[in-house]
């Protein structure tokens, strides 16, 4: 688990901090503002190393880049960055978290960090320090230094459905877990030939309209939300196997860093992602002790609606990264329930959940609106206005249409 | 049409906006089984867009010629249309199959409800406007004796 992050030269400001809590903990904000250079440096704090390129540093001769974190054990621990090598070095008896943790990138790739199989390991050394897939690899397998380090969803999935094992029921029961309510739940169907020069079976979904998909022809949303669901399943069946043949204890924490949550979803799958994504971890491990924690960024109201009956402002955290005067700050919120997902429009800043135009519209009646003498062209025009692009059973109508009568009449 | 409908939607009885694109007139009978009868007047019925999006080839629901004053009555909490106390076992199992296929109940046309009752009770909007806009709103406000005192 991880409960603080501070940066000093690095990043989009001069001083960033963050508390995390233990559960859920959210980044909103503007593209651009370094929402996902956040969770870079979270996967660093937790795994040391990095997913990508490492955090570059503002180039200030007199300022001394740190970044400093906390784990569960509440010791700081600090980085400061070495110039000479461009590097951001870590104590060699420091090892990264207890605890497995799994980053979804938004362009599909992930990081697995397993404490029982990376932790102690540089580069060069027999294995990696972490694992990275790219979007690819998590379906067509991952070999590391010439073995197969993963077969991949494609390979396992069928190997799994074939045997019936542990791992299948798993996988079976997290894709439930993940399909949204109401309709009927995404079930499995039975692996299928689908190219001539391809010997492998591919897996199959039975979709709630009734159909056998090959699921490398499900849309991207269901693929990023399988990939989710295997690589989870993959990672604890390692995690458990590499614990027992090092006579370790499984872990007890599970965290997820999670890029723009509702990438490629529809608005149903994004009411019900976070839900599933805390309750798969439950189902993975059967022991209501092992506690997920979860850093995502999300730019989806619904997202965030979704959370209202969940969150608690003991476990749960929200931040905004926010640009003023070209300076940018990442603030914690204070949470309320907004009720709906146009109020969390709001809360993202956009003020009137419409188009631009009617927007604009809008404004308009507003000011004229506050006036204390309204001229009736000026009003006229503005309806004039409005006509084009609202619709007819709007009801801001009432109001304007009982208000631009009484204005007629007067004039 | 809109004349002599004083442009009220037949179907979720409120007055429709000139705006660009909205009120149309809406086939009660289904064009495709009903071609021959497509250009009389008679089965047409004015409809405002949102009822318009709704309304397509679903022969179920009532016509609103059809409908009997006291068939839907309006409740005043959450704003929703419910078959009237007086209406029989078949009328009702009509009514509520309507409520339920046009979304009369669903949250756009409650807050429509609930705006003109709120304004009309805060004094922002007299009665004779409501009585043009949401004649229905007007006609169960004064049945449930929800009428401002003068």
């Amino acid at each position: 688990m991880l409960g603080s992050l501070a940066l000093q030269h690095v990043g989009p400001a001069s001083a960033l901090e963050m508390e995390l809590k233990p559960r859920l903990n959210f980044i909103t904000g503007d593209n651009g503002l370094g929402k996902s250079f956040m969770l870079d440096v979270a996967w660093w704090a937790l795994t040391r190393t990095w997913s990508g390129r490492p955090a570059a540093p503002h180039r200030n001769p007199k300022a001394a880049p740190r970044i400093s974190y906390c784990l569960a054990s509440g010791e700081i621990r600090s980085s400061i960055f070495t110039w000479e090598t461009r590097t951001w070095p870590v104590d060699a008896d420091q090892s990264g978290a207890p605890c497995l943790v799994i980053y979804a990138q938004v362009d599909g790739g992930f990081s697995v960090w397993d404490p029982a199989r990376n932790t102690g390991r540089k580069a060069g050394d027999s294995g990696p320090a972490a694992y990275r897939f790219k979007a690819d690899d998590v379906w067509e397998g991952l070999e590391v230094n010439g073995k197969p380090l993963c077969n991949g969803l494609i390979r396992d999935w069928t190997t799994w459905q074939g045997k019936r094992n542990r791992a299948f029921d798993q996988l079976q029961h997290v894709i439930t877990r993940l399909s949204p309510p109401g309709d009927k739940a995404l079930a499995i169907g039975e692996p299928m030939r689908i190219d001539l020069d391809d010997a492998r079976d591919f897996p199959t979904l039975i979709m709630p309209y009734g159909q056998t998909v090959p699921v490398v022809h499900t849309s991207a949303g269901i693929r990023r939300i399988i990939a989710l669901a295997y690589l989870l399943v993959w990672a604890w069946q390692e995690h458990l196997a590499a614990a027992e043949l090092t006579n370790r204890k499984p872990v007890e924490n599970i965290v997820f860093l999670v890029d723009e949550i509702e990438a490629h979803l529809h608005p149903r799958w994004q009411r019900s992602i976070l839900r599933a994504l805390l309750e798969v971890a439950d189902a993975l491990t059967h022991q209501k002790q092992t506690s997920v924690q979860l850093l995502t960024v999300t730019h989806s109201p619904l997202v965030l609606a979704s959370a209202e009956p969940e969150f608690d402002s003991e476990q749960d955290s929200i931040w905004a990264f926010e640009e003023r005067n070209g300076f940018v700050y990442l603030e914690q919120q204070r949470w309320r329930r907004l009720g709906d997902a146009s109020n969390w429009l709001g809360f993202l800043g956009i003020e009137e959940p419409v188009a631009l135009e009617a927007e604009q519209a809008l404004h308009e009646a507003y000011a004229i609106l506050s006036q204390e003498e309204a001229d009736l062209e000026t009003a006229e025009a503005i309806d004039r206005e409005l006509r084009t692009v609202l619709s007819d059973v709007n009801p801001f109508w009432i109001r304007w249409s009982s208000w631009l009568e009484a204005l007629r009449g007067a004039s | 049409m809109l004349t002599a409908y004083r442009r009220i939607c037949a179907y979720l009885c409120f007055y429709i906006e000139p705006v660009t694109g909205s009120a149309s007139v809406d086939h009660m009978l289904p064009k495709s089984t009903h071609w021959q009868q497509i250009y009389e007047w008679t089965n047409y019925r004015l409809a405002c867009s949102m009822m318009n999006s709704r309304k397509n080839c679903i022969a179920n629901v009532l016509d609103p010629f059809e409908i009997e004053p006291g068939w839907f009555e309006l409740e005043l909490v959450a704003f929703q249309v419910k078959p009237g106390q007086k209406t029989d076992a078949q009328a009702k199992k009509r009514i509520l199959e309507t409520i339920e296929i046009m979304g009369l109940n669903d949250r756009e046309c409650r807050k429509l409800r609930e705006d003109y009752a709120l304004l009309y009770w805060n004094r922002d909007i007299s009665l004779a406007f409501l009585e043009r806009r949401a004649p229905f709103v007007a006609l169960e406000l004064k049945r449930q004796g929800r009428l401002n005192k003068q």
